[in-house]
């Protein structure tokens, strides 16, 4: 025993479409508090360099800058071979699988991966992009907002990988 | 297929997910790789300043709308 105080700290990486929904003035209230909340929770929020790629598309010199502004607050998980490999190594357990591979995009098998590697979960609104059995839900937040007079709910996942399997069908790769 | 992980025991609709220790290893590339050493993240701003940051992109609509946000 060391000094009995050892902390567990485990990271969200934030699917670029979390982000993309910040930009709704009917939602971000509750996304902030729920933000709140995984810190809280000792979470650390996190995305992958693909998502810089991804929301800087097609932004204007202003945008830019603010973006990168606040992007530089998130620990940033870096693309590298290793992880270009494991990304093209789980799609091709979703070919396996036959999960339709058009189904999920490049950026959203980098983040997956990203996942795997570092044992993060990802925080979504689209489970499709993480599908099972590969990730698991560990926690679901449903926000229910009002929009043009009408009650949407935009569900959130919390998704881990399932490293058991994963592994498995990695070694079972053909 | 088993769906256990070590990893994560929650279930859909049990409470809250807690931080659990990443750990374990996986063959990439043919190599035994230990989970958590790979990818090698930058430091990170406070909480508060994400959070702050958050929502000064949310005031000035800094990131783009989701294509799809009728869902």
């Amino acid at each position: 025993m060391s000094n009995g105080t050892k902390k567990t700290f485990q990271d969200i990486i934030f699917d670029t479409c979390i982000l993309n929904y910040n930009g709704n003035p009917q939602i971000f209230p509750q996304l902030n508090t729920y933000y709140l909340d995984l810190l809280k929770r000792q979470f650390i929020l996190a995305i992958s360099e693909i998502t810089i790629f991804e929301l800087l598309q097609d932004a204007t010199i202003k945008k830019e800058r603010e973006a990168i502004n606040i992007l530089s607050f998130f620990k940033t998980y870096q693309i590298n071979s290793k992880l270009l490999i494991a990304a093209a190594q789980l799609s091709t357990l979703y070919k396996e699988e036959r999960i339709p591979n058009q189904q999920i995009s490049t950026s959203d098998k980098i983040i997956g991966a990203t996942a795997i590697l570092t044992g993060s979960l990802i925080l979504t609104a689209d489970v499709n992009d993480f599908p099972r059995p590969f990730f698991q839900e560990a926690e679901e937040k449903l926000l229910v907002y009002k929009d043009k007079n009408r009650t949407k709910m935009l569900a959130l996942q919390l998704l881990g990988p399932n490293q058991t399997v994963i592994t498995e069908r990695f070694s079972q790769r053909p | 297929m088993d769906k256990n992980t070590n990893q994560q025991d929650q279930k859909p609709g049990q409470g809250q997910a807690q931080p659990q220790p990443s750990q374990g290893t996986i063959i990439i590339a043919g190599e035994q790789i230990d989970i958590n050493s790979q990818a090698v993240p930058s430091s990170p701003g406070t909480p508060s300043e994400v959070i702050g940051g958050l929502k000064e992109a949310s005031e000035k609509g800094i990131f783009p709308q989701p294509p799809n946000s009728d869902e």
